[in-house]
């Protein structure tokens, strides 16, 4: 890993592949790349750790799969959200919009005036 | 993007193959993409692996997450349809309240009759002892030259005691349960004192709950008298008061210091109330006194067998050292537990099978239910079928429902085992052990449930796989099927006909036998006649047998009792009053050896001992059969004495007894005097009705009082008994305030000493009436749904012209042959099983004819009745609408 590239903060790949899968189905492949290709390889993981990290979801319910073909006619096992991922993935979205407001509103504050 | 064609398969891939494609593909399709970046081909794949981190541990981590998975999802899937065939099958059971209700008592009471009888076995045979290790303690008897078992004398069971190795301790204890009059606790009362040995407690493992059990220097000749009482005698009689101190009781000739209480529900042997040491009492070195019971605590790693050979020979050397001194030649050792619960086993077992039985025909009989019912709905399961349901499915939905319904009834059943274990209790013989154990307990509510699943599964299956058997679009298209299970229903309804014949036979065979029993003159009359116990007070017995000081004892006994019987005439309601030392049929009974004048000592024989006082066999009834009875003339000259007319066939033959004179030995003070015969009585059942007379003597208190120290006083009540005994206890305690007085009627001994009997031969009728009922409901409902079934066919013939006799016939005749052929298989079973009975019965055989029609005979009645009610139901039938109606 290099260290331009930020450690990938616990849970959020999982905040990503669903973000991902939210457009519709993907086999895991394409996932791996579209998270490579949007993030610009800012957050560098290997890219196995993509796998049981699609299972572990499915486990949970927010995903489903099921194998089918590709355009290439090839066979691969895709992945589609849950009505249970939707409402998982959304609920993710407020908590991070809300935690980056705070932030922000920390960090780009003026300083405070003296009283 | 596209969404992707999906590809269809039954079951999802195996896993390995599953995660081991994905990967692959992910691999296959990165060097591509590597490729395009102008990578070499075998470079572009090295590179995609790198990327791809460590794959080994990537994929057992992608299998492990998804057998997981799988796992869990297969789990919540069966839950799920099981979940849906339980709110299904209650729907059901619901929308049909009529069935169910039938239905769940059916089972109720099945399972109901097994627990509560299993509940009795499974206190009295199954539960431990309440001792520590029980399996370790035995009981050790002696053995006679022929075969015989005795109690231990003292001088035996202490060499036992020193020189055995098989054994951590050995305990004696007296075997004669008899109550014994108690002074120093809140009111004079009788309780079960027990002379006990040093190790007693220590054997069986139980410790004092208050105080101390013996100490050594309390357990030998001269020390002073202590006494360990029990919980409830602490209770009831000492205020349950912790601090023992200076506290004493007396009773016997002694006073006793009370040094500890035991805990409750320690009573042992039978319902020991009071123990104290019997090393109290100058040891008595002779042999062949068997006075004893012994038990004994099993060394750590001995075994029983080890014990038995060990026992053997010492006998054999006691025996070889003492001679003719010693009687003995074998010891018995036995487990504590087979010798308390001994002759209660076979009964409770035969009641357990009898119960067992119960359970078997309303199975049956739901089984047969379940049938018609799901017949009944084939088109509903014909629809479930069409939708999509396999026949797996459908039989899963039904079998839910019958192990719903069996379950449920199971339920109710420990409420029905609950009332019938309080009923048990109630009625259960005193001789049956540890029935106050008896309890529907965790035990209980296992064997309920285990059995009501297990029948909902076994009975539900049949049914559920005949319905689902036929071809279903054949029920769809053409409606409900004629007669398909006609076969299967006969089976059941014979099977529930034989079953209930076998129980009705054995209850037949028990119900004889009682009366037989019951039926037996006793000898003496119950009627209106009262008892109760006395001991003479003041005496001053001395430890050792001596006759001088004994006699002078005995002086005061007859004169206590010339002082009661005046008393007792005076007082109204009292018509007659005597006294016996033991009462007949009340469990005791004493032995002794006589020799005729003329005879030497060793041609003795021997002969029951009584002594009577007052107007004893006035009060019971007793004929004179010839001579005189005692009177005035007995209390001095002369020593006296009636026998039985068994005694006189069996002695004196074609001689005339009365006149001759008899000498006997070792029973009372009087060894050397002879007695003359003055007269016969009859002959008295005093062992029990089923046992055979023996010869007896009585002989008369005014002149032998010793056997009297305790006795048993008869009244014969002119006025109702409750009466009498109110009057008897006012009067009574006025002049004998230290004495106790409870009453017991003669009918109540009566009924006690066939208890036994009348418990197994209740319990055994009612589970026949009941197997009795089930059946007669079987048939019933195969009628009645066979009637439904035929209505068109049954319209036609009668618009053809038949007659409602010819339909009545009609209905009936198959569930009638059915009947017939159930009765002769349970005959047949009955004669099998009846070795099982034998030993209970009493004057009548398993081959009683008349047991064998009377069964026939109530089961054919029941079953014509049974049919000919819903039969009756054909004949109304209209033609026209039944012809019209489909």
């Amino acid at each position: 890993m290099s260290d331009k590239s930020m450690m990938l903060l616990k849970g959020t790949l999982d905040v990503l592949i669903l973000k991902t899968l939210s457009w519709g189905p993907l086999h895991g492949y394409a996932v791996s790349r579209w998270l490579r290709e949007t993030t610009e390889d800012v957050f560098r993981v290997e890219e196995g750790a993509l796998y049981p990290a699609l299972r572990r979801l499915e486990k949970k319910g927010w995903l489903e799969s099921s194998w089918g073909m590709t355009e290439t006619k090839r066979e691969a096992k895709f992945y589609s959200l849950t009505e249970e991922g939707r409402r998982q993935l959304s609920s993710e979205v407020n908590a991070w919009t809300r935690y980056v407001e705070a932030m922000s509103r920390v960090l780009y504050r003026a300083q405070p005036a003296e009283t | 993007m596209k969404p992707p064609r999906p590809i269809r398969r039954v079951f999802g891939l195996p896993v390995d193959v599953d995660v081991d494609r994905e990967i692959a593909f992910h691999i296959e399709m990165r060097a591509r993409e590597l490729k395009d970046e102008g990578w070499e081909a075998p470079e572009a794949r090295l590179e995609a692996l790198r990327l791809f981190g460590e794959l080994d541990s990537v994929s057992a981590r992608c299998r492990a997450i998804t057998r997981q998975h799988r796992r869990a999802r297969r789990r919540s899937d069966m839950f799920d349809a099981f979940w849906q065939d339980l709110k299904y099958g209650a729907r059901t059971l619901l929308r049909n309240p009529g069935f169910t209700l039938v239905a769940l008592s059916t089972m109720a009471l099945g399972v109901g009759a097994t627990s509560a009888i299993f509940s009795v076995v499974d206190a009295v045979l199954l539960s431990p002892l309440a001792y520590p290790e029980p399996e370790r303690l035995v009981t050790l008897l002696e053995v006679s030259e022929r075969g015989n078992t005795m109690r231990v004398p003292e001088a035996n069971f202490v060499d036992w005691r020193d020189q055995s190795r098989s054994f951590e301790g050995m305990a004696m204890y007296s075997g004669y349960g008899g109550l014994t009059p108690v002074l120093g606790g809140a009111d004079p009362v009788r309780a079960a004192a027990v002379p006990v040995s040093a190790d007693f407690f220590s054997v069986l493992g139980v410790e004092p709950l208050v105080g101390r059990v013996f100490l050594e220097e309390e357990s030998r000749f001269g020390a002073d008298p202590a006494v360990v009482v029990s919980y409830g005698f602490w209770r009831r009689n000492l205020e349950g008061s912790r601090d023992l101190g200076g506290r004493t009781l007396r009773f016997g000739s002694r006073s006793y210091r009370v040094v500890g209480v035991m805990p409750p529900g320690f009573g042992f042997p039978g319902a020991a109330e009071l123990w104290y040491s019997t090393e109290l009492s100058e040891p008595n070195p002779h042999r062949t006194a068997h006075n004893w019971n012994v038990i004994a605590r099993l060394a750590r790693g001995a075994t029983l067998d080890l014990a038995r050979s060990e026992m053997t020979s010492l006998a054999a050397r006691i025996k070889q050292e003492y001679g003719d001194d010693a009687d003995a030649v074998d010891v018995r050792v036995e487990e504590l537990r087979a010798d308390l619960v001994g002759s209660v086993r076979r009964p409770l077992v035969l009641l357990l099978a009898a119960s067992g039985f119960v359970l078997l025909v309303a199975a049956t009989n739901l089984a047969s239910t379940l049938l018609a019912r799901a017949v009944a709905r084939q088109r509903e399961m014909a629809v479930r079928s069409a939708i999509g349901a396999g026949r797996v499915r459908v039989i899963r939905q039904l079998l839910t429902e019958a192990v719903l319904l069996t379950t449920l009834g199971g339920l109710a059943g420990l409420g029905v085992a609950g009332l019938l274990v309080l009923g048990l209790k109630k009625l259960g013989p005193a001789s049956l052990p540890r029935l106050d154990e008896v309890a529907v307990d965790v035990d209980v509510l296992l064997f309920a449930f285990t059995v009501s699943i297990i029948t909902g599964l076994v009975f539900g299956l049949v049914p559920a796989l005949q319905a689902t058997r036929t071809d279903l679009r054949t029920v769809l298209s053409e409606g409900a099927l004629h007669g398909v299970k006609s076969r299967v229903w006969n089976l059941l309804v014979g099977v529930e006909v034989a079953l209930a014949t076998v129980l009705l036979m054995g209850s037949g065979f028990l119900i004889k036998s009682f009366w037989e029993l019951v039926s037996i003159e006793p000898g003496f009359s119950t009627e209106q006649v009262l008892t109760f116990e006395v001991t003479v007070p003041g005496l001053q017995m001395p430890d050792e047998f001596e006759f001088e000081p004994l006699r002078h004892e005995e002086a005061k006994m007859a004169a206590f009792y010339r002082d009661l019987f005046p008393r007792l005439a005076a007082i109204p309601g009292v018509r007659h009053a005597g006294l016996i030392d033991s009462l007949p049929l009340d469990g005791h009974d004493s032995n002794g050896a006589f020799v005729r004048d003329g005879q030497d000592a060793d041609q003795h024989s021997s002969a029951s001992y009584r002594a009577v006082g007052g107007d004893y066999f006035a009060a019971m009834g007793m004929p004179l059969v010839r001579g005189r009875l005692f009177d005035s003339r007995d209390s001095g000259g002369p020593h006296t004495v009636l026998v039985n007319e068994t005694f006189a066939q069996r002695f004196f033959k074609d001689e005339d007894p009365l006149g001759q004179r008899i000498r006997s030995f070792g029973m009372d003070l009087w060894w050397d005097e002879w007695m003359t015969i003055v007269g016969v009585v009859g002959d008295v059942r005093h062992r029990g009705l089923d046992k055979p007379v023996s010869p007896e003597i009585w002989v008369p208190v005014e002149q032998r009082a010793f056997r009297a120290r305790a006795a048993t006083v008869v009244v014969k009540a002119d006025t109702s008994l409750q009466s009498v005994a109110t009057t008897l206890r006012a009067r009574l305690s006025e002049h004998y305030p230290e004495l106790p007085f409870d009453f017991t009627a003669m009918d109540t001994i009566f009924v006690r000493s066939v208890q036994r009997e009348r418990f197994t031969m209740m319990l055994l009728t009612g589970f026949a009436a009941l197997a009795l009922l089930l059946a007669a409901i079987g048939i019933y409902g195969v009628v009645a749904y066979s009637v439904a079934q035929r209505t068109r066919e049954m319209g036609i013939r009668i618009a053809l012209g038949a007659g409602p006799g010819s339909i009545l016939r009609l209905m009936m005749r198959d569930s009638l042959a059915v009947v017939a052929v159930g009765i002769v298989v349970g005959w047949t079973g009955s004669y099998a099983l009846s070795w099982t009975l034998e030993s209970q019965l009493f004057g009548t055989g398993t081959t009683d004819v008349t047991t064998y029609g009377a069964v026939a005979l109530i089961l054919g009645m029941a079953a014509l009745g049974a049919s000919y009610v819903p039969a009756r139901r054909s004949t109304g039938i209209d033609p026209i609408l039944a012809i019209r109606d489909e």
